[in-house]
């Protein structure tokens, strides 16, 4: 019970599901309750289950090239639905075709994502950022 | 030879039925007396005594050999304020446990309690508060908020807390002082619906508080069985037809009251296949749902607003002047048990009786939407397939009076008409009346005789034809042995 939640999920009508079962078991073993909504999740439904499970941090999937759409207004919908503090994280095929890695990243964080990872990024790494984001949230919590 | 009693305490009528259990179970009398509140065992008694052939001036005995059963719905019945927290999830499975105890839901809060909500409950005071937020190990802030706003509130619901275990102890501490059970939480993980600890424990303080509370501790003593809310008879008799016979297990109950409208179904929720997915939470099997907004006296003007275009459409199809609607609704409100009093009035009722059924279906149902993804269709699914539904059965009030017509079926249409089938109510079932009110009267003996309860039940079942089929089916009626003894001319509004 002490290990931290996220939320887990791929977004819009996107149907990929293979890389969310990994996602899902790799994050198990990597000192997370992965609350796994699976594939076609709308943004509320992410929202519901953070707030519903508290956790800290929601992982958004998306792989089919529709990203940008999906998950445009996030941030402000979390904001909106009272998750003011909640750690957002995007990864996958976030855009057709392709273009430049710092373009995709940019464009994300500017949505209001705090991380954003391509297919070829290191899931450990991503795994230890994760930790120290919500270490680092937790303690402002606190603080 | 086995025998039963079987009593059912209604905000204005109180009904019995004699019931012989052996061999081919039979119902060998029904009877029933307006529900006397000041002393519910008074009109009790009365049915009693007519059930057993007895003067009104006898005393109340029982015979020892003739067990009974006993549920009401008497002064309120069983008033429940659901508390959770995101509405699609926790509040959700707050509302199905609440509604499948037979509690009445009287309030329902979503997030944060306010001062206003707080000031609600004061005002609707519910016999229970069910406090429900957060998975296991998940959210505390909300629920620990929401104790300390019912600590401070000092209401003298009982406060059910079926919420993140995490902090029982909490919120235990927190309301210290106050009437508190704690039960496993209701939706321990995100989708997962755990709602039968919350459910069995709503019934026990039915048992303990309620029955007490309003006078009914004298007849429980003498039942054979533990006395439950109306609405949980009729769920519990529901659940007895599905099991034991196969032909009524995908059935369909409306009831509606002169304050409110309840919805009971039995049928798979989601049946998937290739191309549908399901959404949110998958819901029960067997599931109840109440409207208080939707009723045809108490409530008529409620009704009469929520379904004003349902109203208006049919108002014009019939050519009724919506002064003589608003007329009528005005009267229906005025008086519990009032009664058409021409055909234009009669066609007022219909119509009334039709937003009912319309919105309450509406929000008992699920629906369907296509989704389109770059390489295709892909339907998806939120709420309760109903679908499937084979039969529906029409009790209490209008839909048990009425013999013939083609109401539902109306209804049906309306829906699937407004909303491009993407409601998943029923196709074409068959359509029965409980015509002598013998439903939650069997459901009292549902859980100790389910076969014999079911039988009976559908036994006593009048089929709605059309408009024009049923003059037969009321030639056969009369013939029926069941004697009716002591019925009142309306039964309609007992809610
Ligand atoms: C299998 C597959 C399918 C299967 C999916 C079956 C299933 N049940 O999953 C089917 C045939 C259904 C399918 C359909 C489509 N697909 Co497809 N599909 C693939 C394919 C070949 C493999 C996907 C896969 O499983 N990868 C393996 C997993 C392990 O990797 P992953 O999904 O990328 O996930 C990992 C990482 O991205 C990362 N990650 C993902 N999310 C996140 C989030 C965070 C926070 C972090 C840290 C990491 C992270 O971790 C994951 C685990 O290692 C890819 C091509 C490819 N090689 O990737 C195309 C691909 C994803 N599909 C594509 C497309 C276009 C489609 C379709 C739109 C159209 C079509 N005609 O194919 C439809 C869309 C359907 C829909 N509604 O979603 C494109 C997407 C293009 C784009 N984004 O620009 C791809 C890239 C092929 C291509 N090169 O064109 N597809």
């Amino acid at each position: 019970m002490n290990e931290p939640a996220v939320v887990l999920g791929v977004i819009g009508s996107d149907c990929h599901s293979v890389g969310n079962k990994i996602l899902d078991a790799f994050l198990g073993e990597h000192g997370f309750r992965v609350v796994n909504l699976g594939v076609m999740v709308s943004q509320d439904e992410f929202i519901d289950a953070a707030i519903e499970t508290g956790a800290p941090a929601i992982l958004v999937s998306s792989l089919y090239g529709h990203g940008e759409l999906d998950c445009a207004g996030f941030r402000e919908r979390c904001i909106e639905r009272g998750l003011d503090k909640v750690i957002l994280y995007v990864g996958g095929n976030l855009v057709v075709g392709k273009m430049p890695r710092e373009v995709i990243v940019q464009k994300f964080l500017a949505m209001g994502f705090d991380r954003v990872f391509m297919p070829s990024d290191d899931l450990e790494e991503a795994a230890r950022l994760l930790h120290a984001d919500i270490a680092q949230r937790q303690w402002r919590r606190c603080g | 030879m086995k025998r039963v009693l079987t009593l059912d305490i209604g905000s204005t009528w109180t009904k019995g039925a004699l019931v012989e259990l052996d061999g081919a179970p039979r119902c060998l009398g029904h009877a029933s007396a307006p529900t006397t509140t000041a002393d519910l065992t008074l009109g009790a008694a009365e049915v009693l005594r007519r059930l057993l052939g007895r003067p009104s001036t006898a005393a109340l005995e029982v015979p020892a050999e003739m067990p009974l059963h006993l549920s009401s719905s008497a002064k309120g019945g069983l008033a429940v304020a659901a508390v959770g927290l995101v509405p699609d999830l926790t509040l959700h499975a707050a509302r199905l446990a609440a509604a499948s105890a037979g509690g009445k839901i009287v309030a329902h809060f979503a997030y944060r309690l306010t001062p206003e909500n707080i000031a609600s409950l004061r005002r609707l005071a519910p016999d229970i508060i069910l406090l429900a937020g957060g998975t296991d190990g998940g959210n505390e802030q909300y629920n620990l908020h929401n104790a300390r706003m019912l600590a401070a509130a000092r209401l003298p619901a009982v406060v059910l807390y079926a919420g993140n275990a995490a902090v029982r102890g909490a919120v235990a501490e927190i309301l210290a002082d106050r009437e508190l059970e704690i039960v496993d939480n209701l939706m321990p993980e995100i989708g997962r619906l755990a709602i039968a600890p919350a459910q069995s424990r709503i019934q026990e303080i039915f048992l303990r508080k309620i029955v007490e509370g309003k006078g009914l501790a004298a007849l429980a003593a003498r039942c054979a069985s533990p006395p439950k809310p109306t609405p949980r008879a009729a769920f519990e008799l529901l659940e007895a037809i599905a099991a034991t016979l196969p032909d009524w297990d995908e059935t369909l109950l409306v009831d509606i009251g002169g304050a409110t409208t309840d919805v009971y179904s039995c049928s798979e929720s989601f049946v998937g296949r290739p191309g549908l997915v399901l959404r949110g939470l998958c819901e029960p099997r067997l599931k109840r749902s109440v409207e208080g907004d939707l009723g045809m006296r108490v409530n008529a003007r409620w009704a009469a607003a929520t379904g004003q275009a349902y109203v208006d459409r049919e108002l014009a199809g019939r050519q009724i002047p919506r002064e003589r609607f608003e007329q009528f609704v005005e009267r229906a409100s005025a008086a519990h048990d009032y009664l058409p009093r021409n055909a234009v009035e009669a066609a007022c009722d219909e119509i009334l009786a039709g937003a009912c059924l319309y919105h309450s279906l509406l929000r008992h149902a699920g629906s369907i939407e296509e989704s389109y993804t770059p390489d295709g269709r892909v339907l998806v699914q939120r709420g309760k397939d109903l679908r499937r539904i084979q039969r529906w059965v029409g009790s209490g009030g209008y839909l048990a009076r009425r013999r013939r017509g083609d109401l539902e079926h109306r209804v049906l249409a309306a829906i699937r008409d407004d909303t491009g089938a993407a409601r998943l109510v029923p196709g074409s079932p068959d359509y029965y009346a409980d015509a002598d009110y013998l439903w939650p009267l069997l459901g009292n003996l549902a859980a100790d005789y389910p076969a014999e309860a079911a039988q009976l039940a559908v036994a006593h079942l009048v089929r709605i034809e059309g408009e024009a089929a049923t003059v037969a089916e009321a030639g056969k009626r009369s013939e029926r042995p069941c004697p009716i003894l002591g019925r009142q001319k309306d039964l309609g509004t007992a809610s």
